[in-house]
C-alpha cells in the first residue's frame, strides 16, 4: 500500500430513508476522500449521519444518489453479491459491541472471514489467523469461547479479525464505546500500531481523545460534512 | 473446508441445544418414519414389480360382470381360449384356478392350496426347479399319469425334505399323484400356492355351460399400454357376450397387475388417500421443524449481521443454515428408517392374523434398495423444504441497525404474517387428516356393527372338501354329510349343525339367472348368488325365514327343484306380491331347471359388508338337489366356539381320515376378519391422524408462544396505557381464533371431499358420519384455544414493568 494513493473517493453521496410516508435524509452531497494509509476519525452528535457514513463504507448499505470508488472499484451500482465479496476483501470492521460470534472460539471468530474467500487454503488460512492473533496478543487464548474473554480481549480479538484478511481499510465503529479506560487505550494502542504499520483507518467516535488520536478528523452534522481538517501530531502522540 | 467450518458449526449449534435438536430430531423422525413405512407397504403390496424376469409386464386379466371387477377365477375358460387365440397384446399367455388339495400320504391328510395352471406358468416366471422337473405339454394331457409340482414349503414341511421325493406317489384329493419337481423356497407364484397340479380341461371339448373358471397370466408387450389392452380385452368379450348372452349377459373382461387384483378396485383410492395422509404427517413435520429454524434464524439475526460484515456471500448464509436443516432431517430420517424398519418388522408378524386371506408371496414388507433411494431423496427434499425459508428469512434483515444496536428487533409484519399462515397451514391440514381418520372410525364401526343377516355368537366353522376319487356320486356326498351332521348333532354341547358352500361374509357363486316371464333387454342377463345349503343349517346359523318354508325331506333329486330367495332379490323382481310359487332358472348352462320360490329369507351378506357386495342378492337351493363336494360346515355350540375346534376335528376325522376339516374359525371371527382391511386400514389413518394432532398442536403452540412472546412489550406497553388483562388476553384469543377459523374454512371442506371416496367404498347406511365433522372442529378448537392461552397467560403474568424492558 503505497501513501497518498486514494483509497476511498465519495461523490455527492446522498442516502434517503423511506419510512411509511416520511423522508428521511441521512447523509447529503458528502464529498470525501481517504488516501491509503490514512487514519481518519469521524465524529459527530447522536444522529447525525456518521455510522450511516461508515456503513456505506462498509458496502453494508447502498447509497441514494452519488459515486463512491473503493481501491479503484466503482462500488455504487454493485449488487449484493459482489459487495460482500469486496466487502470481504478490502474492508475489516470493528464494532463497539466486538460482535464475535458466541459459539465460535477465538481462533474460528477470526479465521471466518477468511473462510468466505477461494484464494485461502486452509494453510493459509491457519498461518493468517496465528499471525494476527499474535498482534494482539491474543494467541494464548486462540481455544477461548468470547464469553470467557474480557471485553477488552474480545476486541483485541474483533481487531485480529479485522487485519487477518490484510484489507484495504479497516472501519471502526465506536472501537472503545463498551470498554473501560484502561482497555480502551490499549485498544487504541493497537490501532496507533496498525496505522504505524501502514494500514488505513476510518473510525467513527464520539470521544474527542480517541478521535484526536487520528491524522484527520471528519466532522458531521445533520448529514453533511461540516469539517475535515488535519490534527496535529502533538495531539496524535498524546 | 469453507463447508466443513460450516458443517461443524451447524453440528455445535445442535449440540449446545439438546432440547431443540431432539424435538426437531423426533419431529422428522416421526414424520419420515410414517412417510417411509407407508411407502414400504404401497410398494410391498401394491407397485413393486413381481420378483421375476420382466416382472413389470406380467398382468392377469379377470373377469368384470355389471361393472364389478372380480378376482381368483372369474373367467371362463372358454372366455380365455378365445383372448389367447384374438389378442395381439402379450408374449405369454397361460391360465389358472385355485383348488384345494388334500394330501394324503396315508398318515394323514392336510389340506393345500393347489394351482391347477397351464404348463407354461413356470416359464413365464422365468423360475427353474429346485429338483425334478417341471410340467410338458404331455402331464396336460387328460388322461395322462396325476402330476405335481410342489412348493419348497409343501417338501419341507409334508414330506420333511426328503431328498428323494421325486418320483414318490401321494394321494391328491384321493388320486395318486407323482411328485415331479420342488420349487426354489419362496417360489408361491401366482398368489400362495403350495403346490401345482396341470390343467388338463380342454375347451374344446368341453359346452359353455360346464366350463371352468380362471385367471389368465399374461405377459403384456412392452410396446402396449394397459388401457390399450383393455379396450382389446373389451371388444372381444363384447363379441363373445353377444354371441352367448345365456353365460356372458354382462360379462367383461379387465387386465390388472396381480398386485391390484388382489386388492379389488377400491385400492387405488386407499392407497392415494394413504399416500395423501402420509404427505400430510410429512408436510406438517416440515412446517414445525421449519417454524422452529425460522425462529432460531430470528434469534440469531445478530450473528447473520455480523457474517454478512464479513462478506459472507450469501450462498453461505444460505448453506450455514441448510447445514442445521440437513443435519435434523439425516438424523430424523435414520431414526425414521430405523422405525419404519421396526413397524414393518411387526406389520409382518401382525397382518396374517388380521386378514381373511392367506398373504400372497410378493408381501415382503421390507425396505429394499429402491426404497431407501426413495428416502434418502424425500430426506433431501425435507432438508430442502425446511431450510429453505429459514435460510431465505436470514439472508434478509436490517443487518446495520442489529450490528448498531445489538437487539434482535420486534417481529415485523412480514414475520407475523408468516407465523399466521403457519397456524392456518397446521390447523387446515391437522382438520382434513382428523376429518379423514374421524370417517373412517365412524364407518368401520357401523361395518362391523352391521348384520350379516345371521346370528354370529357361538358358531364354529369350518370347510370340508370331499375328493372327486373317493367321492365321486351325489349320493355318496350326501351321505358323507348327512353323516357328519349327525355326528355333530350328536356330539354334546353342539345345539345345531348345518353345511352351506358360501358363509355369510364369504362371496357367493353369481351366475346369469331368469326370473319367469322377465324381459331381457339386449342379451343383459341379471345376476344372482347361488348357494347350496344342507337341511337345518338356515335355523342353525339363524338365517330369519320371513315366508314360505325351509329345505325339508320333501326336497329331493326326483321331487320338484324349489329354491329360497333373499327379500332382497325378491323385491327387485317380484314387487308388491308374493314370489312365493314363482320360477327362475340359472342360464349358464342349458340343463339348468327352473327352480320354484318355498320361501323367502332376510338377506344375507355374501362378502364384504361394503356397497359393492353387501346389497348382491343370493338364491338358496337345497343340498338334495344340487350336491356339492366341497362344503362350508357350521356348527351353533352351548358355550365358547374356540372350545369346540377339536370336537368339530374329531367328528370329521371319525368319519374319513382322509378328509379333513380347515380353515377352522368362529364365525365372529370371520366377519372381523372381513374388515380386517379396513380396520388396518383405519388404525393406519389413526396413527397418521394423532401424528397429526401432536404435531399440530406442537406446532401451533410454538408458533403462538414465539408471536406472543415477541409481543411482549407491545403487552406491557397496551397494559401500561389502562388494558386490563381481560382485554389483552381477549385480544390475543380473538387472533388465535381468527386464524382457527380460516384454517377450519379451508379444511373442513377438503376434509369432507376426502373422506367421500371412503364412504362411497363402504356405502353406509346411516349418515353418522356427519357428526365427525362437528367433532374434529370442537377438538382443535380446543387444541387452538390452548395454544393459545397458555403463551398469552405467560405474558400477561409478567409485571407491566418487566414486560416493558422484555427484548
Amino acid at each position: 500500500m503505497s501513501n497518498q494513493q486514494t483509497l476511498i473517493e465519495l461523490n455527492s453521496i446522498q442516502k434517503v430513508f423511506f419510512t411509511d410516508e416520511v423522508e428521511t435524509h441521512a447523509l447529503s452531497n458528502i464529498e470525501l476522500s481517504i488516501n491509503a494509509g490514512e487514519y481518519i476519525s469521524i465524529s459527530g452528535p447522536s444522529g447525525c449521519g456518521k455510522s450511516t457514513l461508515l456503513s456505506i463504507l462498509g458496502l453494508l448499505d447502498t447509497v441514494t444518489n452519488g459515486q463512491y470508488q473503493l481501491n479503484g472499484h466503482q462500488v455504487a451500482s454493485l449488487n449484493a453479491t459482489q459487495r460482500a465479496r469486496i466487502r470481504n476483501k478490502e474492508v475489516g470492521f470493528i464494532f463497539q459491541s466486538f460482535n464475535l460470534i458466541s459459539d465460535l472460539t477465538v481462533e474460528e471468530n477470526v479465521a471466518l472471514p477468511l473462510t468466505y474467500r477461494d484464494d485461502f487454503s486452509s494453510q493459509d488460512i491457519d498461518k493468517a489467523v496465528k499471525e494476527a492473533l499474535e498482534k494482539v496478543d491474543m494467541a494464548h487464548r486462540a481455544n477461548h469461547f468470547p464469553s470467557q474473554l474480557s471485553g477488552g480481549q474480545q476486541q483485541r480479538v474483533a481487531v485480529a479479525r479485522a487485519i487477518a484478511g490484510n484489507p484495504s481499510i479497516i472501519l471502526a465503529d465506536e472501537p472503545t464505546g463498551n470498554l473501560d479506560s484502561k482497555n480502551a487505550e490499549a485498544v487504541m494502542s493497537l490501532l496507533d500500531e496498525l496505522h504505524r504499520e501502514g494500514a488505513t483507518i476510518c473510525m467513527v467516535t464520539h470521544d474527542p481523545r480517541s478521535a484526536k488520536r487520528a491524522q484527520r478528523l471528519v466532522e458531521i452534522l445533520d448529514g453533511k460534512v461540516i469539517a475535515d481538517n488535519p490534527i496535529a501530531r502533538g495531539v496524535q502522540a498524546a | 473446508m469453507n463447508a466443513l467450518f460450516d458443517l461443524k458449526y451447524a453440528y455445535r449449534m445442535l449440540i449446545k441445544n439438546p432440547g431443540f435438536t431432539a424435538l426437531t430430531v423426533s419431529v422428522m423422525a416421526a414424520g419420515l418414519g410414517l412417510c417411509v413405512f407407508m411407502l414400504a407397504f404401497i410398494a410391498s403390496v401394491m407397485t413393486r414389480p413381481l420378483p421375476f424376469d420382466n416382472g413389470q409386464d406380467m398382468y392377469i386379466v379377470e373377469a368384470m360382470e355389471d361393472g364389478v371387477q372380480y378376482n381368483g377365477g372369474s373367467l371362463l375358460l372358454h372366455d380365455y381360449e378365445a383372448i389367447k387365440a384374438q389378442s395381439d397384446s402379450f408374449t405369454q399367455i397361460g391360465a389358472y384356478y385355485t383348488a384345494t388339495a388334500n394330501l394324503s400320504n396315508g398318515d394323514r391328510a392336510q389340506r393345500f392350496a393347489a394351482t391347477v395352471t397351464t404348463a407354461n406358468i413356470f416359464s413365464y416366471t422365468s423360475t427353474e426347479p429346485l429338483l425334478g422337473r417341471t410340467f410338458t405339454a404331455n402331464d396336460a394331457i387328460e388322461g395322462s399319469t396325476p402330476v405335481a409340482v410342489i412348493a419348497y414349503s409343501t417338501w419341507q414341511n409334508y414330506f420333511g425334505g426328503d431328498a428323494n421325493i421325486i418320483g414318490q406317489s401321494v394321494k391328491n384329493n384321493g388320486v395318486s399323484t407323482q411328485i415331479i419337481g420342488v420349487m426354489p423356497q419362496g417360489y408361491r407364484f401366482p398368489n400362495m400356492a403350495d403346490l401345482w397340479v396341470p390343467l388338463q380341461d380342454d375347451a374344446t371339448r368341453l359346452n359353455r355351460s360346464e366350463s371352468i373358471s380362471v385367471s389368465a397370466f399374461v405377459m403384456k408387450k412392452p410396446t402396449r399400454s394397459t388401457a390399450q389392452v383393455s379396450e382389446e380385452l373389451k371388444a372381444i368379450m363384447a363379441e363373445i357376450s353377444q354371441k352367448y348372452p345365456e353365460t356372458n349377459g354382462k360379462t367383461s373382461a379387465y387386465i390388472a397387475t396381480f398386485q391390484k387384483a388382489m386388492m379389488g378396485d377400491g385400492a387405488n383410492m386407499i392407497v392415494g388417500l394413504m399416500l395423501t395422509a402420509v404427505s400430510f404427517v410429512l408436510i406438517l413435520a416440515c412446517v414445525n421443524v421449519g417454524n422452529l429454524l425460522l425462529a432460531r434464524a430470528n434469534e440469531r439475526a445478530k450473528e447473520t449481521a455480523i457474517r454478512v460484515a464479513l462478506g459472507a456471500p450469501q450462498s453461505r448464509l444460505i448453506m450455514q443454515m441448510m447445514w442445521e436443516s440437513i443435519i435434523i432431517c439425516v438424523l430424523g430420517g435414520l431414526f425414521g428408517l430405523l422405525l419404519a424398519a421396526w413397524a414393518l418388522e411387526l406389520l409382518s408378524y401382525v397382518l396374517p392374523n388380521m386378514l381373511p386371506i392367506a398373504l400372497p408371496f410378493w408381501w415382503i414388507m421390507k425396505l429394499d434398495s429402491e426404497l431407501i433411494l426413495q428416502s434418502i431423496a424425500i430426506i433431501g427434499a425435507t432438508a430442502f423444504v425446511t431450510g429453505i425459508v429459514p435460510a431465505w428469512k436470514m439472508t434478509r434483515g436490517d443487518f446495520n441497525a442489529i450490528l448498531r444496536d445489538g437487539t434482535r428487533g420486534a417481529q415485523g409484519k412480514r414475520a407475523g404474517r408468516i407465523n399466521r399462515l403457519l397456524v392456518i397451514v397446521e390447523v387446515a391440514l391437522s382438520c382434513i387428516l382428523l376429518s379423514l381418520s374421524g370417517v373412517l372410525v365412524v364407518l368401520l364401526q357401523e361395518t362391523n356393527n352391521s348384520s350379516y343377516g345371521v346370528d354370529k355368537n357361538n358358531k364354529l366353522t369350518a370347510r370340508i372338501g370331499l375328493s372327486e376319487a373317493n367321492y365321486p356320486e351325489p349320493h355318496q356326498q350326501e351321505q358323507y354329510y348327512q353323516r357328519l351332521m349327525d355326528k355333530l348333532r350328536s356330539t354334546p354341547g353342539i345345539k345345531g349343525a348345518g353345511a352351506m358352500t358360501s358363509l355369510p361374509g364369504n362371496g357367493a357363486w353369481y351366475q346369469p339367472f331368469l326370473p319367469e316371464g322377465y324381459e331381457v333387454v339386449d342379451n343383459q342377463y341379471p345376476n344372482t348368488g347361488r348357494v347350496t345349503v344342507f337341511e337345518g343349517t338356515m335355523d342353525t346359523i339363524g338365517m330369519e325365514l320371513l315366508e314360505g318354508r325351509n329345505f325339508d325331506s320333501r326336497d329331493q333329486l326326483d321331487s320338484l327343484p324349489v329354491a329360497i330367495i333373499s327379500d332382497q332379490l325378491a323385491r327387485k323382481y317380484w314387487p308388491n306380491e308374493s314370489p312365493i310359487g314363482k320360477r327362475f332358472r340359472y342360464t349358464n348352462d342349458e340343463s339348468n331347471p327352473w327352480l320354484t320360490i318355498v320361501g323367502v329369507v332376510k338377506h344375507v351378506i355374501h362378502g364384504q359388508p361394503y356397497s359393492n357386495m353387501k346389497h348382491r342378492t343370493a338364491a338358496y337351493v337345497p343340498f338334495t338337489q344340487s350336491h356339492r363336494r366341497f362344503m362350508s360346515i357350521v356348527i351353533d355350540v352351548n358355550g365358547d366356539a374356540d372350545d369346540f375346534r377339536e370336537a368339530l376335528s374329531d367328528a370329521v376325522a371319525s368319519l374319513d381320515p382322509e378328509v379333513p376339516a380347515y380353515n377352522v374359525a368362529p364365525l365372529d371371527l370371520r366377519f372381523k376378519r372381513n374388515t380386517g382391511g379396513m380396520t388396518f386400514i383405519r388404525d393406519l389413518f389413526a396413527v397418521f391422524a394423532l401424528c397429526a394432532l401432536l404435531l399440530a398442536s406442537s406446532g401451533i403452540y410454538g408458533v403462538l408462544a414465539n408471536s406472543t412472546s415477541k409481543r411482549t412489550q407491545e403487552i406491557g406497553i397496551r397494559r401500561a396505557i389502562g388494558a386490563t388483562d381481560e382485554e389483552v388476553m381477549s385480544m390475543l384469543m380473538k387472533q388465535g381464533w381468527k386464524q382457527l377459523a380460516i384454517g377450519l374454512i379451508i379444511g373442513l371442506p377438503l376434509g369432507f371431499l376426502a373422506s367421500q371416496g371412503m364412504v362411497q367404498l363402504v356405502g353406509p347406511e346411516h349418515n353418522y358420519y356427519y357428526g365427525v365433522f362437528v367433532a374434529i372442529p370442537l377438538i382443535i378448537a380446543i387444541v387452538v384455544s390452548i395454544a393459545t392461552y397458555m403463551p398469552a397467560k405467560k405474558a400477561i403474568a409478567l409485571e407491566p414493568s418487566s414486560a416493558l424492558r422484555y427484548e
